[in-house]
């Protein structure tokens, strides 16, 4: 099963390995899903440990490294980024949408814009739910 | 399949480690010991990470905003 993640759902993870988004963190280390994430996420990510917690450029590599995410470059995205731009007012999701548009892969997020899309558009998981489903 | 060289120490404590956990081989046997190290390093982050956040007095909505 492939995902795009967006941010939030990692920033959780971390903040809690017990919760929901931690246990999608561990399903991934498990190889039992295979998470996919856009650079634009990948630089909210650094942007927030870098400047609100402070962390060294070392320990920033360390904990994007922790993470089993493939990091998607923005050119794989880029043809999808208008479709995705008509579907979502938020624009930090747009990269997110867009990513999982290109790579034909489901979303898991929390954000109200995203799982506002439509299904034909793209299958946007609750947390909850995918958790249920993986461990079926 | 590869081949990569280790001491015959190591591999004498992995092939005893594959026969304890009844595992099929020793591929499998490195399979779950990188899983459980990438655990261990995911965990690692995740403490200093919430540390951190108490350190700075911050929620996980701040770091979004």
């Amino acid at each position: 099963m492939n995902i795009v993640v967006d941010t939030n759902i990692l920033f959780s993870a971390l903040y809690d390995p017990s919760s929901d988004a931690g246990k999608l963190i561990l399903f991934a280390l498990e190889r039992r899903v295979d998470l996919f994430a856009p650079e634009s996420v990948k630089l909210e990510l650094e942007h927030g440990l870098r400047k609100k917690l402070a962390y060294a450029e070392a320990e920033v590599r360390e904990t994007i490294a922790a993470l089993p995410v493939k990091w998607v470059e923005s050119g794989a995205y880029a043809g999808a980024m208008d479709i995705a731009k008509g579907q979502l007012t938020h624009e930090a999701d747009v990269p997110v949408l867009a990513c999982a548009l290109a790579l034909g892969h489901e979303i898991v997020s929390g954000d109200k814009h995203l799982l506002s899309i439509k299904p034909k558009i793209a299958r946007v998981w609750r947390l909850g739910q995918l958790i249920k489903e993986i461990q079926r | 399949m590869t081949t990569v060289a280790i001491s015959p120490e190591l591999a004498k404590e992995l092939k005893l480690l594959k026969m304890e956990e009844g595992l099929a081989s020793i591929d499998e046997v490195i399979e779950k010991m990188l899983i459980e190290y990438k655990k261990r390093r995911f965990l690692e982050a995740s403490e200093k990470f919430r540390e951190r956040m108490k350190e700075k007095g911050l929620k996980l909505e701040d770091l979004t905003k």
